[in-house]
């Protein structure tokens, strides 16, 4: 017998040398409460797509204008450029007509030293057509030029684009629309297409297939967004402000060039805006769904109290219930972002087919970083979830705490 | 089985009204049999049951259980030795709500596997459970029958020692005298501690306490409960 003063060595009856039981399960309560837990699933997983869908949607964006913003300058460049940098000051000029003829003769000046320039195939002054391009959210515009029917051949070779249906610009006022601006334009051989900003639509006449969405049409009057200098230049020519800057002119804030680093500059700017979209968007998605989550864990919480007093009051050390309450937690986290990998790829499938395709948009199935990012935000979720979890268990008591 | 010296239990320990749950008696249980402990309302006979099964640790005092002062061994020793040692019958059945009757029983199992589902079932159906009663939720089965289920949760270990507490408190008559009868025939070879006011129920107990007020009013054998 011992008493309190007496210190007594632990019966071995205690530590037995059978190992025991000490998980609880947790697909019991999985299995037998398919609709609370179904419920918590099929929000999460619904969350997991929304945020895919929303991101492919707005990665449409990025994925369509690349061609436009990062190939197409690889091709062909447009320069603008100012009477001040050409140094034609009106009032040096007995009349207006003088001063346009001298800046004209700069431009030809200018046309002519770039055909001299290595990496530039040719150059020549035309209007050029301010073109659209929708994404789901948002849209850019781009220029394509507009120019004599017998140099658009040599055009077209230049830019690898072929003809797919209807024929080329011939007479005034035709355009031939790249098949993939025409299908997001929803434009037809024989519509109408673009008002320029005297209100002048241009016929379409044919499509065209090439890799840097590229139209090509025939001038109207004076149209548009203005006379540009079309510079025909090679992949590693696509900086006009260094060539401009190495055949002597100093450029000032007239100027209006449009290369393969302003289109990049554009590019990195129109995907930083969808990016931040797509930031604040999965914020707020987040910051609901930790809400509701936490809410509805809490309840759940609350109304297994008695169970845990159970657990605890039978011998179930607080380690076991927090560890059966992880397991429920991440066996309901890992098949709602199994369940919503699975679906978001079936989602991304049909947004292709059906959304990005007809509106001749560009996407990709598959963005492993996306997934990185929803999955990391259902971990900080469970993060979050440690609080109630360790204030509940913290407060489980046994079973005669209840009855007192 | 349970040597208990000078056991207090003191409520609102700091406060100036002290409220003396136990007033500090001894008291020797045998290892086996069926032993009542009666009493009103707040005589302190729950408390002693919470005291010997560990739920509770005394203000002052000793229990020794098999040699060892349980009243001052770890947490992770008080809930091995509940649950390799002890089993528990709540006054309310305690059933976890989505849990079939047989997992219920399963709960509490300290080992796993085909061996421990086969003594969950017979415990079941010695208790008088069908085999469709196994697989049913607590919502869908009686008072009498979720108390059985409590039973079986409680014994499937094969406890030294069960507590029972007011276990047919929610129960008829009849059923309340089936429980007291499954309870009196584990008691043959272990001990069985039933904490009741009801008298009635203790007529087959091999011994009666009587508390009141927290301390020890009565301590007799159960000649009838002996005979029996």
């Amino acid at each position: 017998m011992g008493s309190k003063n007496e210190p007594i060595t632990p019966s071995p009856g205690v530590k037995k040398e059978e190992k025991m039981k000490n998980k609880l399960s947790a697909f019991k309560y999985i299995r037998n409460n398919k609709k609370t837990v179904g419920t918590l699933i099929v929000a999460l997983t619904l969350s997991f797509v929304t945020m895919y869908v929303i991101h492919i949607m707005l990665a449409m964006m990025g994925e369509s204008i690349k061609p436009i913003r990062l190939e197409l300058p690889k091709k062909v460049s447009y320069i603008s450029v100012s009477a001040k940098t050409f140094g034609v000051v009106a009032e040096n000029y007995a009349s207006e007509e003088e001063a346009n003829a001298e800046y004209n003769r700069k431009y030809e000046e200018l046309v002519e030293a770039l055909k001299k320039e290595k990496g530039i195939e040719d150059a020549y002054l035309t209007q050029v057509l301010l073109s659209k391009y929708n994404a789901i959210f948002g849209g850019i515009g781009f220029e394509f030029p507009l120019m004599e029917p017998e140099m658009i051949p040599d055009f077209l070779r230049h830019m690898e684009a072929l003809p797919m249906e209807g024929r080329l610009p011939m007479y005034d006022g035709e355009v031939m629309v790249d098949w993939k601006v025409a299908k997001n334009q929803n434009i037809k051989v024989g519509d109408w297409y673009m008002e320029d900003l005297w209100g002048q639509s241009f016929k379409v006449v044919g499509i065209l297939f090439s890799n840097y969405r590229i139209s090509v049409g025939t001038p109207k009057g004076y149209t548009n967004a203005g006379w540009y200098v079309v510079v025909l230049n090679d992949e590693n020519t696509t900086d006009m402000r260094k060539v401009l800057k190495d055949l002597g002119y100093t450029l000032t804030s007239g100027d209006h060039i449009i290369d393969g680093v302003s289109y990049k500059q554009y590019y990195e700017e129109e995907v930083a805006t969808m990016e931040n979209a797509t930031s604040v968007i999965f914020l707020v998605i987040m910051i609901f769904l930790s809400i509701s989550v936490l809410v509805a864990y809490v309840s759940y919480m609350r109304n297994r109290v008695n169970e845990y007093c159970l657990y605890s009051s039978i011998g179930y050390g607080r380690g076991n219930i927090y560890g059966m309450m992880m397991r429920e937690m991440l066996i309901i986290m890992g098949i709602a972002i199994v369940v919503g990998f699975m679906l978001s790829t079936v989602a991304s499938g049909f947004t292709r087919e059906f959304i990005a395709g007809p509106k001749g948009l560009g996407s990709r199935a598959f963005y492993p970083g996306t997934y990185l990012e929803i999955i990391s935000m259902y971990v900080l979720i469970m993060g979050m979830l440690q609080i109630p979890v360790v204030i509940s268990i913290n407060g489980v008591k046994t079973i005669d705490a209840i009855e007192d | 089985m349970f040597e208990i010296k000078n056991i207090c239990m003191i409520y609102d320990v700091d406060s100036d009204e002290k409220m003396y749950a136990l007033k500090g008696f001894d008291l020797t249980l045998p290892d086996s049999g069926l032993v009542g402990v009666i009493g009103p309302s707040g005589s302190g006979k729950s408390t002693l049951m919470y005291c010997l099964s560990t739920l509770k640790k005394p203000t002052e005092g000793s229990i020794v259980y098999n040699g060892m002062d349980i009243a001052s061994i770890s947490d992770k020793e008080r809930e091995t030795l509940r649950r390799r040692e002890f089993g528990f019958i709540f006054q309310k059945h305690y059933l976890v709500p989505y849990m079939t009757a047989f997992d219920n029983v399963l709960v509490a199992a300290a080992k796993m596997g085909r061996e421990t589902d086969e003594k969950a079932r017979c415990l079941l159906t010695e208790l008088g459970l069908g085999e469709r009663e196994l697989k049913k939720k607590p919502s869908k089965l009686s008072g009498g029958q979720c108390q059985r289920v409590a039973i079986a949760r409680s014994m499937i270990n094969d406890p030294k020692v069960v507590f029972a507490d007011e276990p047919t408190a929610s129960l008829d008559h009849e059923n309340a005298f089936n429980v007291m009868k499954i309870l009196k025939d584990y008691s043959a070879d272990r001990l069985v501690l039933v904490v009741t006011h009801d008298r009635s129920i203790l007529k087959e107990a091999d011994r009666i306490i009587e508390l009141w007020d927290g301390d020890i009013s009565g301590d007799k054998e159960n000649l009838r409960g002996n005979a029996e």
